[in-house]
């Protein structure tokens, strides 16, 4: 039978480790160091800290500038790897108008553009 | 639109992409610096355009992902060309149409007159034809400075014209001044003289000596102001004569006489409301087709739209003109005499209009309207001031003296 002391400390180390798990979870969500820096002496946060810039004209076009590459293409789904996260295109017969390494437009109905953790 | 163009002139290629790894060898190729366009990806096979000459750097891509591109169709310039090569008389149509553009474009055909107000686009043109300067003329022979000059002359009343050839088109800007030619002729001394019969009202002189006062009844031809000039020394006598050109304001009261008439019975025009129309296709002022539909119409006022073929100021000297006839019948009629009243009014409120227009000042209107059997008729005078004189030269005889010969005696001293 475990001590009333052992319990105690049990329980102030499962305290501990769930705030720090807390603190780590918030630390991801925050904007990187390079970001903050960026915003902090005003630069273009895409230069200083290689962020994507989507461009969204309306509801059928979207360009988008300084990314990695093409992580998955079909004509619902555009996957790009940008350098700390991947943006998703969702949408219905999506097509890639042009595809260089600086830029690309990717035109059809778009249904919605979302952000994902870096795999 | 400039790129789409590079790309039909250098050629491109539509391939499938067949394989599993297609994002990879995507992303390869934009490494590579290999552009594609109009990515589609139709139930799961891939579609892509792209340039002739990537199509074969494409290799290390193709050997690292092992997705295989597949040519669907060649699209572009070369590959027109290439297809077509057999067909010789195609390609001499079309360098035959590119040399009889190019060969075209060396002449003048249309000629457009724009800012004229009393002369009539046709009068100009017209003049221009007999100088030389016609709708088929060489480019090379038009000399737009050299027109500039020769219109100025011709007509006095233009105060600026341009002259610009653009395309194949020559472009006449006039700006015509409504002011009378008040500068004195530039030779010789000159006297201002009565230009018609009037009493002077005003009379204002700046140089030369006044001839007249005001209330003086003066006639056509009379000096108004002397060019004349004495020079009066101390003891008031004359010493000299000097001729000068003559200025200043002389404002005369004069009138103008006004008759008009109108017959009561005239003819009208009714219109039937039938009309037909044609075309036809003109070069220059000759008929190369033309198409007009049968009709039994006795009388018919036609009316005509010209298009001229070309682009911009490019024209070309092809002339698309439809022409509408319109059916009318005469009919007799008679004027009532308010019509008829009204009717000459009219022509006399244009006429004092006029009169004004050329700065003279209208004091009194004595013009009465009588009808009498089936003539109206308006006559009487208007009374009017204005500035009617005119530059006359002075003679000599006027004011030179006749030379006296002076003896002169010539004093030698002879020294020795």
């Amino acid at each position: 039978m475990r001590s009333r002391k052992t319990r105690r400390q049990n329980s102030h180390r499962d305290l501990y480790k769930e705030i720090e798990r807390q603190e780590k979870k918030r630390h991801k969500d925050r904007e990187s160091l390079l970001e903050q820096l960026a915003g902090r002496i005003d630069l273009p946060a895409d230069m200083t800290a290689g962020v994507p810039i989507l461009t969204l004209t309306g509801r059928y076009e979207v360009r988008i500038e300084n990314y990695r590459g093409i992580l998955t293409y079909t004509d619902t789904l555009v996957r790009i790897q940008a350098k700390s996260f991947c943006v998703c295109i969702e949408g219905k017969r999506l097509e890639i108008a042009y595809y260089t390494e600086q830029e690309m437009k990717i035109t059809g109905m778009i249904a919605g553009v979302t952000y994902q953790a870096r795999t | 639109m400039a790129e789409r163009l590079y790309q039909y002139l250098t050629g491109y290629l539509v391939i499938k992409l067949l394989g599993t790894e297609t994002e990879r060898f995507l992303n390869l190729c934009a490494k590579r610096g290999i552009d594609l366009w109009k990515l589609k990806c139709i139930n799961g096979t891939y579609y892509a355009q792209v340039r002739l000459k990537d199509y074969k750097n494409m290799h290390p891509a193709v050997r690292k992902t092992g997705v295989r591109p597949v040519i669907v169709s060649r699209r572009g310039l070369p590959f027109v060309l290439y297809r077509n090569r057999k067909r010789g008389m195609f390609a001499a149509g079309v360098l035959l149409c590119f040399f009889l553009i190019l060969r075209l474009s060396f002449y003048i055909w249309d000629i457009s007159v724009t800012g004229s107000y009393t002369h009539t686009p046709e009068q100009i043109t017209g003049f221009l034809r007999e100088n030389g300067i016609y709708a088929g003329a060489a480019k090379k022979e038009v000399d737009c400075a050299g027109i500039e000059a020769l219109l100025r002359s011709t007509y006095e009343d233009i105060g600026w014209v341009s002259a610009e050839i653009k395309g194949t088109k020559l472009i006449i800007r006039i700006s015509e001044t409504s002011l009378t030619d008040t500068d004195p002729p530039s030779a010789g001394a000159q006297h201002i003289v009565a230009e018609k019969d009037g009493i002077v009202r005003q009379i204002v002189v700046r140089s030369g000596t006044p001839a007249v006062q005001r209330g003086d009844v003066v006639k056509q031809g009379d000096i108004l102001i002397s060019g004349v000039v004495e020079i009066i020394g101390d003891g008031e006598e004359l010493m000299g004569r000097e001729a000068v050109t003559a200025d200043g304001e002389v404002w005369l009261a004069t009138y103008y006489r006004y008759e008009d008439s109108l017959k009561l019975d005239h003819t009208e025009k009714l219109y039937t409301g039938e009309q037909i129309t044609g075309a036809g296709l003109y070069s220059g002022e000759k008929e190369l087709i033309s198409w007009l539909p049968s009709h039994s119409f006795e009388q018919y006022d036609a009316v005509s739209w010209d298009y001229t073929a070309g682009l911009a100021d490019f024209v070309l000297p092809l002339r698309i003109r439809v022409v509408r006839l319109y059916e009318y019948y005469e009919q007799t009629a008679v004027y009532t005499q308010e019509e008829a009243a009204a009717l000459l009014n009219e022509r006399l409120k244009r006429y004092l209009e006029n009169l004004i227009a050329q700065d003279v000042c209208i004091t009194e209107n004595r013009v009465a309207i009588d009808i009498a059997g089936d003539t109206a008729t308006a006559q009487g005078e208007i009374l009017t001031q204005e500035q009617a004189w005119e530059y006359r030269a002075v003679e000599d005889e006027e004011w030179k003296q006749p030379e006296i010969e002076q003896e002169t005696e010539i004093e030698t001293e002879e020294t020795s």
